[in-house]
C-alpha cells in the first residue's frame, strides 16, 4: 500500500508539470489578445499606446517559455498573479468562492453514491419486475434531460408553483436540494444502470456458484460478495463522477443563484480574464489528479490484489 | 443416504438430462463418468438444486426423507455444505479472491452451526491442518496459494462443514499428477475414517478407478451403462466405455515406451 502510494505521489508531480505547460500553451493559442482583454476587464480605454504598455507590464512581450517560467515560479509560492477584472489575488478570490462549490459538489456526489448503490441494487435485486422496469425509465429520462433544463423545471415545479424549497441563494438544508438534485440526477440515471449491469455481471462468476453449494444465505451472498465488486467496479467512475461535479457546477449555480466559483468563472471567461480561466483549469486538473489518486488507493485498499502486486504472487 | 428417483434436467423443448435413478448409502463412493458436454456437472447442479432458472428439473433427490425439489430455499441452504458438501473443477471458482480463506470459512462454518467466531477458527485451521496446509493460511487470500493448495483448501473448506455426502465435480482435473494424488488420497482418508459418502465426477478413468466402487456412464446426457466398477471394467458393454478403456490402455502403451 505504501509503495503504491509514494509511487503515485512520485507521478503526480510531472503530470501537474506537464498539465501547467499544456493549459499555459492553451490559453496562449487562444486568438485575442491578452493585453487588450486586460484593458476591457480593467474598463481601461483601449488606445494603442496603452496595449503597448500593458503588454510590457505583463510581461507579454517576452518569450513564450520566459513567461512560463515566470508564471511557474510565481505558482510555486502560490502567486498565481491578480484578476483583470478586480486586481485582486486570484488565489484570494477563488478560496473565498471555492467552499460553497465543494460543499454542493460533495452533497451531490453523496447523493449520487447513495441513489446509485440503491437503485442499482434493487433493480438487479428485482430484475425484470417494475422496479426494475420503473429503474430503467427514469435512467432513460434523467440521462436525457439538459442540465439547465433540469434546474429550471424543479425550479419551477418545486420552487415557484408548490414553493417547497427555496429558489437560490446558500442557507438552509432546502436550499440545497434543487441545486444538488439537478446535479446529480443525470449521473444517477447513467450509473445506477451501469451498477445493475456489475451487479448482475457478478452474479456469474464462478464463486458465486460455490458460495450456494456451501449453502450461505442470499443476504450473506448479496452483501459480502456480489455488492463489494460491484462497489469495486464502481470505484473508478465514482472518481471521474466527483471531478465532473466539482468542474460542472456553472449551469447549476447560475441557475440557482449559488455563490460558488462557478458563476466567478462564467463571469471570467466572459471578461475573458486570463489569469483566473488559468487558474481554474490548472485547480481542476489538479483536482481530477488528486481524485485519481485518491480512486486508486482506495481500490487497492479494498482489492487485496492490487495490494499485494508489487510483491508478486505468494505461492507459500 | 441420498436416493435420486428419474433425476431429468430438461428446457422448454429439449431434455438435457435422461431421467437417472440412483441411491448413494453412506460411506459409499460413486463414480460418475463421461466426456465434456456428457451430462456430469449438469447432474451435480441438479442435486444440489442450483441449476439457473430456464432450466427445469424433475424426479426427486431425497436426502435423509426430505425431496429437495419440494423444499424450502431455507431447507435447501441447510442441507447445501452441511450434508452435501461440493468440490469444484475449477479450483480459483473455490473462494471468493478478494477475501482471506479463513474469513470465508469461518462464515461458512457459521451459516450451519450456532458457534462463536473463536470456536469456528479453531475448527476452520484444524481442516487446514488435516489438508497437510499450515495455520497461517487461514490468513491467506486464495490467490496466494498455488492450484494444488487450493484445492486442498477447498476441501478443507468443505470437510470443515462435516457433510455426509461430497460432490466432487472432476476436483483434479487441472491438477499435475502429485497433487492430484494428494488429494484423491485425502478424499479416500475421510470415506474411509469418517464414513463420508463420494460422488466423484470424472473423465479421467484413472481416477475414477481409483475412487468408485460402483459407477454411472454418462453420453450425451444419458445414463448408457451402471454397475459395480471391478464388473464394469471388466466387461464393458457401451462403446462409450469401451472406448475410455481402448484410449487408457493406448496411453499406457506410450507411457511405457516412454519410460
Amino acid at each position: 500500500m505504501l509503495r503504491i502510494l509514494s509511487w503515485r505521489l512520485f507521478t503526480l508531480v510531472p503530470s501537474i508539470i506537464l498539465l501547467s505547460i499544456v493549459v499555459f500553451l492553451a490559453l496562449h493559442l487562444i486568438p485575442g489578445d491578452p493585453a487588450v482583454a486586460y484593458l476591457s476587464a480593467s474598463q481601461l480605454p483601449i488606445t494603442e499606446e496603452a496595449i503597448e504598455r500593458v503588454t510590457i507590464e505583463l510581461g507579454l512581450d517576452r518569450p513564450v517559455w520566459e513567461q512560463y517560467v515566470s508564471w511557474f515560479s510565481s505558482a510555486l509560492t502560490m502567486d498565481f498573479g491578480t484578476s483583470y477584472m478586480t486586481g485582486e489575488p486570484i488565489v484570494e478570490e477563488f478560496l473565498f468562492y471555492f467552499p460553497a462549490t465543494v460543499e454542493l459538489s460533495v452533497w451531490a456526489f453523496l447523493t449520487v453514491i447513495l441513489f446509485v448503490i440503491v437503485l442499482g441494487s434493487a433493480s438487479a435485486y428485482f430484475r425484470k419486475t417494475w422496479v426494475d422496469y420503473g429503474s430503467r425509465l427514469f435512467s432513460i429520462v434523467g440521462a436525457s434531460l439538459p442540465s439547465f433544463w433540469l434546474g429550471f423545471l424543479l425550479l419551477y415545479v418545486f420552487s415557484m408553483t408548490l414553493g417547497i424549497f427555496p429558489s437560490g441563494n446558500r442557507g438552509t438544508f432546502a436550499h440545497y436540494v434543487l441545486p444538488v438534485l439537478t446535479l446529480a440526477i443525470p449521473y444517477i440515471a447513467i450509473y445506477s444502470r451501469l451498477f445493475r449491469t456489475s451487479l448482475l455481471e457478478v452474479e456469474k462468476l464462478p464463486w458465486m456458484f460455490s458460495a450456494r453449494a456451501r449453502g450461505l444465505s442470499e443476504k450473506t451472498i448479496w452483501i459480502k460478495f456480489q455488492l463489494r465488486h460491484g462497489v469495486l467496479a464502481l470505484l473508478p467512475v465514482l472518481g471521474i463522477v466527483m471531478g465532473y461535479l466539482l468542474a460542472g457546477t456553472f449551469i447549476v449555480e447560475n441557475i440557482f443563484s449559488w455563490p460558488g466559483v462557478g458563476r466567478y468563472m462564467m463571469n471570467a471567461i466572459v471578461q475573458r480574464d486570463y489569469p483566473v480561466i488559468q487558474f481554474y483549469i490548472l485547480v481542476i486538473a489538479c483536482m481530477f489528479l488528486l481524485i485519481n489518486l485518491i480512486v486508486d488507493l482506495l481500490q487497492a485498499w479494498l482489492d487485496p490484489r492490487q495490494r499485494h502486486q508489487k510483491d508478486g504472487v505468494k505461492h507459500v | 443416504m441420498i436416493e435420486v428417483n428419474n433425476l431429468a434436467v430438461k428446457t422448454a423443448n429439449k431434455t438435457l438430462l435422461e431421467p437417472l435413478t440412483f441411491r448413494i448409502q453412506k460411506g459409499e463412493s460413486i463414480g460418475v463418468l463421461g466426456e465434456s458436454g456428457a451430462g456430469k456437472t449438469m447432474l451435480t447442479k441438479a442435486l444440489l438444486q442450483l441449476l439457473p432458472s430456464p432450466l427445469q428439473v424433475e424426479g426427486s433427490v431425497v436426502v435423509h426423507d426430505q425431496d429437495l425439489n419440494s423444499s424450502s430455499n431455507e431447507q435447501l441452504r441447510s442441507i447445501r455444505g452441511n450434508v452435501l458438501g461440493y468440490i469444484p473443477q475449477n479450483v480459483q471458482a473455490i473462494f471468493d479472491p478478494y477475501r482471506k480463506i479463513g474469513v470465508q470459512m469461518v462464515e461458512a462454518i457459521r451459516a450451519h452451526e450456532r458457534t462463536t467466531k473463536r470456536e469456528a477458527k479453531s475448527t476452520a485451521i484444524a481442516s487446514l491442518r488435516e489438508v497437510q496446509l499450515r495455520d497461517e493460511h487461514y490468513n491467506f487470500f486464495p490467490f496466494q496459494l498455488s492450484g494444488g493448495m487450493l484445492q486442498r483448501a477447498g476441501i478443507a473448506l468443505v470437510s470443515s462443514l462435516q457433510p455426509e455426502l461430497v460432490i466432487a465435480d472432476e476436483p483434479t482435473t487441472a491438477l499435475d499428477e502429485e497433487t492430484k494424488t494428494v488429494v484423491l488420497e485425502l478424499l479416500l482418508r475421510k470415506q474411509r475414517d469418517e464414513g463420508l459418502s463420494i460422488l466423484f465426477v470424472s473423465h479421467e478413468i484413472d481416477v475414477i478407478k481409483k475412487m468408485a466402487t460402483r459407477i454411472l456412464v454418462l453420453e450425451n446426457g444419458k445414463c448408457v451403462e451402471r454397475g459395480p466398477a471391478d464388473q464394469l471394467f471388466n466387461d464393458p458393454s457401451s462403446s462409450r466405455l469401451q472406448s475410455f478403456l481402448h484410449y487408457e490402455t493406448v496411453l499406457q502403451r506410450g507411457a511405457m515406451k516412454n519410460d
